[in-house]
């Protein structure tokens, strides 16, 4: 939900209560103020009557009219004289219809020397009055709604306007990618300031962030350098070492043996160091992109490995489509296909033949193989191998998923009738 | 033949040194770009072989400084990182080869005697070994003066074997030699020995003398007593 909607919510929750009480309160405020006018009015004839009733010589037929009723009394003593007003209802022979009346009655004395006394009733109809209220609650109403509808328009636009920068700053977020090696001319901290000071400091964090991200980052690269460097140089020397340890004369088995296993261990090391170097540079993006030639490629390396399939005694098959082209790293395309390619030979039962497929948008490898030892999401994990190669780094397959996932290709694995399937999606 | 070795790292000396002295070159030693760039101006080399990473400063330095000399040494980087951009850097910069650690001492005999071969006779030499001779320009092989058709990867075996005569060489560094990236496989099971049986069965057909031996099963022995 954007901002300007909760906004308007939150607004229209607030809005709408306080407008339907806002008019309920000034409805019973007008009409209470009309009344109290309409009996202080009402208060005043009757004071007028009762001047005119206490001088001699009145006649009632004066003061009686359409809202007017004397009539004389002839029992005993008043018995109240407070006026008492009540709000009732007359039929209006003008109108026709029953109307609203607001109506005081009271008792007063008549002239002295007269006996008696007069029942006065006032009336007062409340009909206009009632549309004046009405009239003036619907106007109140309504200029109530236009403004907030105005408001509401305006606060909109400022809003869209106030928060420019903030959706500039979500697009740069969005586009933000850490380089090591940024462009020239491109800043690290690369998001914009702003003259609003909550948007500054939004701004001056993410920048703050960027840099540490990136010094991070190239600590973490150093590290990954150096970590090359320390690590070949003492591995080269006991390389060397064990190799010059081998060429001494004499040696025993059990002493050639145990060079033999050092040096398997070597091996094993240094394919372990290579392999983990490699998914820790694509994990951090360290290599450039240019259109490959897959065809050519992967025709290379079937012609590579074809030795090798022989001497496992497997056949090996290649249906190829020419021209399949595709933007990656050269070296990394290489590594993605050649680990397939061993993977098969390496896994293959003898006396099989490993099918492999280049169409425009996928390659296929089938090998015929027992089923896996271990379940198939485990199958590109790092460091999950067949416990009957020890020998094997258990990185292949997990260079495989690592370069397929920074180009977005589909990596799909299935297993039916013995037979193995890797498909690798080209979808740019 | 002269030698300048540029490598920081002391260990990795005391093993590089004496062997390369075996092999017949004179070794001078240098342990940092200020140190061989002195070394190199003082002396003409044959060949400098220079580790990229050194403690003041990049290998490549040096490489750019002999360039700059126009040195006619041959120059072969040897560095930690296996990095393509700085390999294509290097080979731009008029390096000759580019060796990744970790490497096999064999391996880099081979690639320096290439190089001198290349550097000293523009490679118009013909390489010779006992009965046999080869010529590196079209990769023909003589025996007798009868020519031998080999595969690509026998003639690289041949052409390792008789680079490092009469030293032992381990499987595994045979393997990396002529199968580079790909010989995690090459490593395994008995791959090696087929090619080598191959390439042996057709120098014998042709009536050369087997120089080749077998050491204790774990690697060869190339030599012609």
């Amino acid at each position: 939900m954007k901002l300007l909607h909760k906004w308007l919510i939150y607004l229209l929750l607030v809005a709408i209560p306080v407008a339907v009480g806002g008019v309920w309160v000034l409805q019973r405020l007008i009409r209470d103020n009309i009344r109290s006018e309409v009996d202080e009015q009402l208060r005043s004839d009757l004071l007028l009557i009762q001047q005119q009733a206490g001088k001699p010589g009145f006649d009632l037929r004066s003061l009686s009219n359409l809202r007017t009723e004397i009539t004389p009394k002839t029992d005993a003593q008043p018995t109240a004289d407070k006026p008492i007003f009540s709000d009732t209802v007359a039929f209006d022979p003008r109108e026709r219809e029953i109307v609203p009346l607001r109506r005081l009655a009271v008792t007063i004395p008549t002239a002295p020397g007269q006996t008696g006394h007069y029942r006065v009733t006032l009336s007062q109809p409340m009909g206009e009055f009632n549309e004046i209220i009405q009239l003036l609650s619907v106007s109140v109403t309504v200029t109530f709604v236009v403004l907030l509808g105005l408001l509401l328009l305006l606060n909109g636009w400022l809003l869209r306007r106030l928060w420019q920068p903030f959706y500039h700053l979500t697009d740069q977020l969005r586009a933000y990618r850490l380089d090591p090696k940024p462009a020239i001319g491109q800043p690290i901290a690369p998001f914009a300031d702003s003259d609003v000071t909550e948007f500054r400091q939004l701004s001056n964090a993410l920048n703050e962030m960027s840099r540490n991200l990136h010094s991070q980052f190239m600590a973490q690269r150093q590290f990954t350098d150096n970590a090359a460097h320390e690590m070949q140089t003492p591995l080269t020397i006991t390389g060397h070492e064990l190799d010059r340890l081998l060429g001494t004369e004499p040696l025993s088995p059990e002493q050639i043996e145990t060079i033999e296993r050092a040096q398997a261990g070597i091996g094993r090391l240094v394919r372990l160091n290579k392999s983990l170097l490699l998914l820790t540079r694509i994990d951090s993006h360290q290599f450039t992109d240019e259109p490959v030639d897959l065809s050519a490629l992967i025709g290379r390396l079937v012609t590579v490995y074809a030795d090798f399939a022989e001497h496992h005694n497997l056949g090996w098959a290649f249906n190829q489509t020419p021209g399949v082209m595709m933007t990656m790293n050269p070296f990394l395309a290489e590594v993605l296909f050649s680990n397939l390619l061993q993977n098969a030979i390496r896994h293959s039962t003898p006396q099989t033949t490993v099918q492999m497929t280049l169409a425009p948008d996928a390659f296929e490898i089938q090998n015929t193989a027992p089923p896996l030892p271990f379940a198939a999401y485990q199958l590109f994990e790092r460091f999950v191998k067949n416990p009957a190669q020890p020998e094997s780094t258990g990185l292949g397959l997990s260079l495989v998923q690592q370069i397929a996932q920074l180009y977005g290709l589909e990596i799909g694995y299935d297993y039916a009738d013995g037979r193995h399937t890797f498909r690798v999606v080209f979808v740019q | 033949m002269k030698l300048l070795l540029i490598e920081d790292d002391p260990l990795l000396r005391k093993t590089m040194q004496p062997y390369l002295e075996a092999e017949g070159y004179t070794v001078t030693i240098a342990a940092t770009v200020r140190q061989a760039l002195t070394t190199a101006y003082d002396h003409e080399y044959d060949c400098v072989v220079v580790d990229i990473s050194l403690p003041d400063g990049s290998g490549l330095d040096v490489v750019r400084q002999l360039k700059k000399e126009q040195s006619g040494a041959g120059i072969i980087i040897v560095s930690a990182k296996d990095s393509l951009p700085d390999k294509l850097t290097g080979l731009e910069l008029g390096a000759d080869d580019y060796l990744t650690k970790p490497f096999h001492l064999p391996e880099l005999n081979a690639r320096i005697k290439s190089v001198l071969r290349r550097r000293l006779f523009a490679g118009q030499t013909l390489i010779q070994f006992g009965a046999i001779s080869i010529d590196p320009l079209t990769h023909q092989v003589l025996v007798e003066k009868q020519p031998v058709i080999l595969t690509e990867k026998e003639y690289q075996l041949l052409l390792f074997f008789i680079a490092n005569p009469n030293r032992l060489l381990t499987k595994a560094a045979i393997a990396e030699y002529v199968w580079g990236d790909h010989m995690d496989l090459a490593n395994s099971h008995d791959f090696l020995y087929t090619h080598i049986k191959n390439l042996r069965k057709k120098l014998l057909e042709r009536g050369c003398p087997d120089y080749l031996k077998t050491r204790y099963g774990v690697g060869y022995l190339f030599s012609e007593t």
